[in-house]
């Protein structure tokens, strides 16, 4: 008799499942049915996982199934269990027990992948991120990659509405060029409004000489050989060394009438994401232009990101035809304000490929890069409406981008 | 998951908490009840946004009473970052407090901070880049030297080229520099069109304590004295800033190489070293040199396993020996040689002498 | 001997004061001219911009032109477009011309923008910006001059980054001022005319055919086999290019060309873009920034 697993319409032997339920499949080969029990292999050590019959039903940490004879599938829902995501490729084991007997059936090795606070990453996690930028560097891709925010771009996702959505695919448009060689690596965020001492350090992010800036880093980790246009070395003062930089709290930030709004209504943009930017003395994170250049700024805006995710779970935030959701839901014009770029039903640039005015008329980047090789779907698609991405975990609209914040279950 | 909605619960409490103290701090201040201790209610203030306009007129006030305490002043400033951000006027008035030569030290300090903070994205500031320049170059010449140098740094970092020549006098002669040397070589090195290689050089030299001229064919080789301690911060900022361009590599290599330089110089210099050939050739000859650095034969291996270039050392069989042999040193090297042979498809215990 | 050789920046724009023929200032504004010799970018274009801006009244427009039109579209540098806002004044084109330029060149400087000091023809030196400039130039044209650019204007006004309120002021009034006229006017704001025409003269200057290139499969191309026999774009590019209304911008608008080439039937014509910088621009960078920007790599 052989068992068969089936997640998300995927068989194979790379699993990466986060907090959002994924709809799996068992099946067996004999003539009888079989009464089993799935769990987790090890308690209490790598990442759990946690099962569900129906989506909506409560997540339970072992279930007990009737898998139908002669192929016939048994149809159920797993996630990664709140606060216990690896911490390693795959740490996890899913075990398919006999319900009687207790007499192990099946296997299968996963890993419950959820972004994670960069104060909290181990060694291991740590390399593995590190090692993933300075490849993507040193292919050439990373300097194209930062030039779709640089200048022309810049007045696509900034000083707008479609500020946050915007960086939200720009950011797993990087993760997901991240883990196509490093599976197991998500982009790590840094929590400003919390002392990170573990980040500002010669073994991770760097840690600034006090009177030039110059990052100082240790042999092993590879931004000590980081290089961008020609360009050897980071620069970036941290004046508020072990601390937190000032900026707009987490409960007011959470408590802002409009987190979308700007310029005089100040919401997320200005403070806190433009100021934790100005929050180092000077180095390129400071200039929108070559902010990108510093793998800072992709621990910054994840944690921008993590913000408004948080909103979104606080206040059920997530109907994209709400206007509560997000304030502009349709289609933006191109003549008059607010512009494309800032709709619920507008594709974004750079990955539509639009060089049609407003929009700036350099074609950069491609598509939204796919997951392959991993139970995951299509979405937000290559070339996607901004609603793809306001739903991330795809409670309303079951179009999930496959990525959690280790601290933001899925409701 | 429970858990979860009750970290939900208790966040949805403590910001309806924030929100309240925001607005009785508000009314406190704006009835401006002289027996409060009015820095408390500050601290307690969202914030303001610039639609609040009564807010912003009581909070100037606060700036602007020279009476009250520095810190008090201070902390009403700072509630109105995001304003100033957005507000040509506002903006204006803080040029003013930064200028005025009779403002207390700490407000005008904190004040250009605040500058820096917003330079991310301030529309007003976008718009009003003439004006600010000019309040720059006015607090280049203040009395007050913290003020100039940032003023400075800021110019700078903006390439403007009257900065950039007080930065290169400053190199000259370090006794009236506005900023740290190491900083000035890092500013001037940050604008690779700016035609500054010479000034870079010129600083390197003297850093380094020798006669020679410091170009591209220059060898520090051993014969001169160690460089003061002091100079080893100029000396990294000079490699920096000359490792832009290729011409300098041999020069990067020789420093490298420089048993008489610090290891911190010795390390960064290697990692600036790009051209595979010239890494080769120095990996060989430090990691084979029993005399040598353990520490500087570590950042030999770990250049060789991130250098961009792999597969052209692949192909030296002298170095993927030399790799082998090191293994034995430590477990550090093992773990490194280990490494860089797996990258190449291949084992540390692979017959070298059979071809790789 | 290189009369400019070692000569500090204030020489240079001594130069400039001294020189009082158009024909003599005009040769300045190549590149190769030895006054930049050995200049950074900074003083090359605080250079230009004095050129520029010391432009006499009675310079031949024809060949000024290109230089201004050419700073106005697509210069990021507060000098040379400050200068060339001046030059446009001062040379006095009559018509409308300038004005899409004008307003590209707003749009260029408004995230770099400065205080700038510039010497004017005559001697006189003034602290300006590049924005009051050209403002100060878009202020001279007529009504009937600027009533076509009326919806071009408020878009801008929609679109563009907040200007400071003196310079929204103005650009307002222009607005207005357009759209009183509008109605009477019928303009065409599209199509640019160089009455006069520029003669480029040094198209016999061929690359020998012998030269070769690399391609981006790091393969060995020879120039008269490339491009021998059939007709052929070439544009220049380097991948490091920070302005994007430069090798970005040519770059996506080659891939457009070629996307239509190739749509039509029948038509054989090479699509090639050199790097200038084949040190940093090794074949896998080409590769990726081409496809990127929608190019199709092939042997074509």
């Amino acid at each position: 008799m052989s068992i068969n697993l089936n997640v998300n319409e995927f068989s194979g032997e790379n699993y990466y499942i986060g907090y959002t339920p994924l709809p799996c499949k068992l099946l067996q080969s004999s003539s009888q049915e079989l009464r089993v029990k799935l769990k987790n292999k090890v308690e209490d050590q790598g990442g759990q996982l946690v099962f569900r019959k129906q989506k909506s039903d409560v997540a339970v940490s072992e279930l007990n199934l009737v898998i139908p004879a002669n192929g016939t599938p048994v149809e159920f829902f797993i996630a990664g269990k709140y606060r216990f995501a690896s911490r390693a490729d795959k740490d996890t084991v899913l075990v398919v027990t006999d319900a009687a007997s207790g007499m192990v059936l099946f296997e299968q090795a996963m890993m419950v992948r959820v972004r994670r606070n960069a104060n909290d990453l181990s060694d291991h996690e740590r390399k593995r991120f590190l090692d993933a930028l300075f490849d993507f560097n040193k292919s050439g891709q990373y300097e194209l990659f930062c030039d779709i925010h640089n200048d022309d771009g810049y007045g696509e996702a900034h000083r707008r509405y479609g500020f946050l959505p915007w960086h939200r695919a720009f950011l797993l448009d990087l993760e997901r060029q991240l883990q196509i060689k490093y599976p197991d690596v998500t982009l790590p965020y840094w929590d400003f409004h919390k002392p990170a001492p573990k980040v500002f350090t010669p073994d991770f992010m760097g840690q600034p000489d006090s009177t030039n800036g110059r990052l100082k880093f240790n042999d092993s980790n590879p931004l000590f050989k980081w290089s961008v246009k020609g360009i050897d070395g980071l620069v970036r003062l941290n004046s508020f060394a072990n601390g937190t930089p000032t900026l707009k709290s987490l409960n007011e930030t959470l408590g802002l009438s409009n987190l979308f709004s700007f310029a005089n209504q100040v919401g997320m943009e200005s403070n806190p994401h433009n100021n934790a930017h100005g929050s180092f003395g000077r180095g390129p994170v400071t200039n929108p232009v070559t902010a990108p250049q510093d793998p800072i700024f992709y621990l910054l805006h994840c944690n921008v990101d993590r913000l408004w995710a948080v909103w979104q779970a606080l206040y059920k935030r997530y109907d994209i035809n709400q206007t509560t959701t997000y304030p502009y839901v349709g289609n933006g014009s191109r003549t008059s304000g607010p512009f494309v770029g800032d709709f619920t039903k507008d594709t974004l640039w750079p990955w539509n490929q639009d060089v049609l005015p407003p929009r700036p008329a350099v074609r950069r980047g491609s598509g939204m890069p796919q997951p392959v090789g991993y139970p995951a779907g299509s979405w937000p698609e290559s070339v996607f409406q901004m609603e793809q991405v306001i739903d991330y975990q795809g409670i309303h609209t079951d179009k999930p981008n496959y990525f959690d914040y280790e601290d933001i279950y899925f409701q | 998951m429970d858990e979860f909605m009750n970290s939900l619960e208790q966040l949805r409490l403590e910001v309806e908490q924030n929100k309240e103290s925001n607005v009785k701090a508000r009314r406190v201040l704006l009835d401006g009840d002289p027996s409060t201790n009015v820095n408390d209610y500050i601290q307690k203030l969202s914030y303001v946004s610039n639609v609040d306009e009564t807010l912003i007129y009581a909070l100037k006030g606060i700036v602007e009473n020279i009476e009250l305490p520095s810190d008090t002043r201070i902390s009403a400033l700072e509630k109105l970052i995001d304003c100033i951000a957005e507000n040509e006027d506002l903006l204006n008035w803080l040029f003013s407090i930064i200028s005025a030569t009779q403002e207390t030290d700490e407000l005008r300090e904190f004040g250009l901070e605040l500058l820096q903070r917003i330079s991310f994205g301030s529309s007003a500031l976008q718009s009003q880049r003439p004006a600010y320049t000019a309040v720059l170059k006015q607090l280049v010449t203040d009395k007050n030297l913290s003020l100039a140098g940032s003023a400075l740094t800021t110019l700078a970092t903006n390439k403007d080229p009257e900065a950039q020549s007080i930065l290169i006098d400053g190199i000259r002669n370090p006794g009236r520099s506005l900023v740290p040397v190491s900083r000035a070589i890092q500013l001037l090195g940050t604008d690779v069109k700016g035609g500054h290689k010479a000034v870079i050089e010129e600083a390197l030299q003297s850093a380094l304590g020798t006669t020679e001229p410091v170009n591209s064919d220059f060898r520090f080789n051993l014969k001169n004295a160690m460089p003061p301690k002091e100079n080893n911060k100029v000396i990294i900022e000079a490699l920096y800033a000359l490792a832009a361009d290729n011409d300098h590599s041999g020069l990067i290599a020789g420093i490298a190489a420089d048993k008489a330089l610090t290891r911190d110089v010795r390390t960064n210099a290697i990692n600036l070293i790009k051209a595979p050939a010239e890494l080769a050739g120095l990996a060989k000859q430090i990691i084979d040199d029993p005399e040598e650095d353990t520490q500087i034969q570590l950042s030999c291996m770990n250049a060789l396993l991130h250098n961009s270039d792999a597969p052209f050392l692949y192909e030296d069989v002298d170095l993927n020996r030399t790799v082998q042999r090191i293994a034995a040193k430590s477990v550090l090297f093992r773990n490194a040689s280990e490494k860089y042979f797996q990258q190449q498809n291949l084992s540390l215990d692979s017959d070298m002498e059979m071809g790789v | 001997m290189n009369r400019y050789q070692n000569t500090s920046l204030a020489e240079a724009l001594d130069v400039i004061r001294n020189t009082s023929t158009a024909q003599e200032l005009l040769s300045m504004l190549d590149e190769r001219h030895r006054i930049f010799c050995d200049r950074g970018m900074n003083e090359v274009m605080l250079i230009r911009g004095h050129i520029l801006a010391s432009l006499p009244e009675k310079t031949p427009p024809a060949i000024a032109l290109v230089y201004i039109f050419e700073e106005l579209e697509n210069s990021k540098h507060p000098h040379p477009v400050a200068g060339a806002a001046i030059a446009l004044r001062n040379i006095k084109i009559p018509g409308w011309q300038g004005i899409p330029y004008l307003l590209k060149a707003v749009k260029n400087i408004q995230h770099h923008d400065d205080r700038i000091s510039l010497g004017l023809n005559g001697g006189q030196v003034i602290v300006t910006s590049a924005m009051s400039e050209l403002f100060a130039t878009l202020e001279q044209y007529s009504q009937n001059e600027i009533a076509p650019f009326y919806e071009h204007l408020r878009l801008f006004q929609a679109t563009a980054s907040p200007l400071n309120k003196e310079m929204s002021a103005r650009l307002e009034l222009l607005a207005a001022m357009a759209g009183q006229a509008k109605s009477t006017t019928d303009g065409d704001c599209c199509t640019i005319n160089f009455s006069g025409g520029y003669q480029e003269n040094k198209v016999n200057k061929v690359t020998p055919p012998q030269s070769i290139f690399e391609d981006q499969d790091g393969q060995s191309v020879r120039f008269l086999d490339f491009f021998g026999g059939q007709p052929a774009i070439v544009a220049f590019f380097y991948t490091r290019c920070e302005n994007p209304n430069k090798c970005a911008m040519t770059m996506t608008r080659l891939g457009f060309l070629q996307r239509q080439l190739r749509s039509r039937s029948g038509t054989c014509v090479r699509v090639a873009a050199i790097t200038y910088d084949p040190e940093y621009d090794r074949p896998h960078r080409l590769k990726l920034y081409a496809e990127l920007r929608g190019l199709e790599l092939g042997e074509d």
